[in-house]
């Protein structure tokens, strides 16, 4: 079974229908990409794996053309909302910090930090998740507390120094370089203890080298934290190079999906970023 | 929670040697003092209890509360209600136990001031839970509304006081048990920042959705930090209730809020020395410029503004006075002296 399913999800602002319909499936261990040019929709269905937009309910006439809608106001309606699975259950429901917590984390197109914590704090924070350390015990400071709070340490030093940012742990976050700042913002994100790492436009503003650099550290951390990624980058080169399978969204739906040589003759595709021929 | 009896014992031989060291202290120097300056190093503490537990609000978890009058407010009554009215059935409950007398006030003071804590702690959940789903200014007006709205109920209510307040509290306020707050207030304030869940209040300050994607409930731990705070500033109340002997309620109206607020940022908003000094600094600070006579708040405002514009961040923006710190901001000040002499 899919580690992540999203079946048949709505997302309106009012009368904008943001995403239609949309349905995606991730397998445990595989890098997915979301491509699509601006607008389509793509950090709409992080937002909406994360629990930041919930999924709208949507409703289908027995009768499907338009006319019958007006016509017919009393006509049977089936009310849908769509779903999210993750893991073998719903989280539609859940709230962002809930949806974290069942082992979904993610960055954010433009980055966002706690700028004036230090790089190792915005680690340590992200391990809240698994803290167990009571707030009266952390205020009498029981042994239990301090082995957790050790515990805490200890994983949030290891996580930095895989990402060679241990030297700046007590560096301010806001003070990072563009490039160590996505870096922490990973790193961040794999406190959490994810099982899906969600990746929005990791590459963006990163040269050519650093973007390499970028795609390998990728796919090694998808293999030795065992991870599943999702990933929304407009940098062909990355989604090519690390992507088993890329969806391609437009104008709120997907309109191909299939392997990376599959996509890059895909008509639909070249269609949407070119436009028509 | 399983207390390990190390930290409880810890705990009790604390408290009991740093309330004996100031029961001797306030015994040494009320004498030679006066009782004028007494009384401003029993409000300064006071005002640190208010400003210090502000500071888990406004300074940690980054809301901006403008009602910490009204919840100091609770506390008073809590604490006076129990004081003036169960008094009598408290000490038949002392006789029933054979509790010797010396001990009977610490301990009716102790139960008033759990009192306190709970009660304002209470309506601190009742306000927080509505007025926390807002944010920034909003939630400063919802504050400050409910914080007078408070006041007005005593003020209105005449079976709670009405307008006069209460009068004839006894006087049980002593130097121990303001230092014994203001230490307990500044040792948990501290202890909370080094822990999980004072970081967990920190990301809600610096970012509520990137904390919230880590898997922070931002919702619990805002209100967690109002609840906390309300309680410390009920403590804070019923201090002040036995110290003034009467409550006013007219003394803890909005103004009150924003003087906490004022320390609060003047010290920088989340450093608890720098709530710590600010409280103390801005208690003595009018009473020392009463020799500027009429001209005595100008100087306070002037001084506030100029403080304002030369140190935005507050005296000590986020960090906090220590001994390291000090070294180096020396260390950092001489360098940068021999540099530009070089």
């Amino acid at each position: 079974m899919a580690l992540l399913e999203v079946d048949r999800c709505t997302v309106a602002f009012g009368g904008l229908i943001a995403l239609d319909e949309i349905s995606l499936k991730v397998e445990q261990g595989e890098i997915v990409g979301l491509i699509g040019p601006n607008g389509a929709g793509k950090t709409t269905v992080f937002n909406m794996i994360t629990g930041v937009y919930k999924p709208a309910k949507w409703r289908t006439m027995t009768s499907e053309t338009e006319s019958a809608r007006q016509v017919l106001p009393t006509a049977r309606k089936r009310v849908h909302y769509g779903d999210i699975v993750f893991d073998g259950k719903s989280i539609r429901h859940l709230q962002p910090y809930e949806i974290a917590s069942r082992g979904i984390a993610r960055t954010f197109q433009n980055i966002r930090l706690f700028n004036n914590l230090s790089v190792l704090d915005n680690v340590r924070s992200a391990c809240h998740v698994h803290a167990k350390a009571s707030i009266p015990g952390a205020i009498l400071r029981t042994e239990a507390y301090q082995k957790d709070e050790r515990r805490i340490l200890k994983s949030a030093v290891h996580l930095l120094h895989v990402f060679g940012l241990g030297k700046y742990k007590d560096e301010m976050a806001g003070s990072l370089a563009y490039g160590e700042q996505r870096r922490l913002e990973i790193a961040r994100a794999l406190a959490v203890e994810p099982k899906l790492l969600l990746l929005d436009e990791p590459a963006a503003g990163m040269n050519a080298q650093e973007t390499r650099e970028l795609a390998e550290l990728i796919k090694q951390v998808r293999d030795d934290f065992g991870l599943t990624v999702l990933v929304i980058e407009h940098d062909m080169r990355v989604i090519m190079s690390i992507c088993n399978r890329i969806y391609c969204l437009d104008y709120g739906e997907v309109i191909a999906h299939g392997t990376p040589d599959e996509i890059k003759n895909d008509p639909r595709v070249i269609e949407a970023y070119l436009g028509e021929g | 929670m399983r207390l390990r009896a190390g930290s409880a014992v810890r705990l009790v031989v604390w408290t009991a040697v740093l309330a004996a060291a100031a029961m001797a202290a306030g015994a040494l120097i009320k004498g030679p003092l006066g009782g004028y300056y007494f009384r401003l190093l029993i409000l300064s503490g006071i005002a640190v209890v208010a400003a210090v537990s502000l500071n888990i609000i406004n300074g940690f978890s980054g809301q901006f509360s403008l009602g910490h009058a009204g919840f100091m407010l609770v506390g008073a009554y809590a604490s006076a209600g129990i004081t003036l009215f169960a008094h009598h059935s408290i000490n038949r409950a002392f006789d029933a136990v054979g509790l010797p007398a010396g001990a009977r006030t610490p301990v009716e003071f102790a139960i008033a001031m759990i009192a306190a804590a709970a009660a304002a702690g209470a309506v601190g959940l009742v306000v927080g839970l509505p007025s926390l789903r807002l944010r920034g200014d909003y939630l400063a007006i919802a504050t400050l509304g409910f914080g007078e709205g408070i006041r007005s109920i005593f003020v209105t209510v005449d079976a709670l006081g009405g307008a006069s307040g209460l009068h004839d509290i006894p006087e049980y306020t002593t130097l121990t048990w303001v230092v014994l707050a203001a230490i307990g207030v500044v040792m948990m304030s501290r202890n909370l920042a080094l822990s999980t869940h004072g970081r967990a209040l920190f990301a809600i300050r610096e970012d509520e959705t990137a904390a919230q994607a880590v898997g922070i409930n931002t919702f619990k731990y805002k209100v967690l930090a109002f609840v906390i705070a309300a309680a410390w500033a009920g403590i804070a109340g019923a201090l002040l209730a036995h110290s003034d002997k009467n409550i006013d309620p007219r003394s803890y109206s909005f103004m009150k809020s924003i003087e906490i607020v004022v320390m609060v940022v003047l010290g920088g908003m989340g450093s608890v020395t720098g709530a710590v000094i600010a409280a103390i600094g801005l208690t003595w600070l009018p009473e020392l410029l009463r020799a500027a006579a009429v001209y005595r708040m100008v100087f306070y405002s002037a001084l506030l503004i100029v403080m304002m514009i030369v140190r935005r961040q507050g005296l000590f923006g986020r960090a906090e006075l220590s001994i390291r710190w000090m070294a180096e901001t020396l260390r950092r000040m001489t360098s940068r002296a021999l540099g530009e002499r070089r």
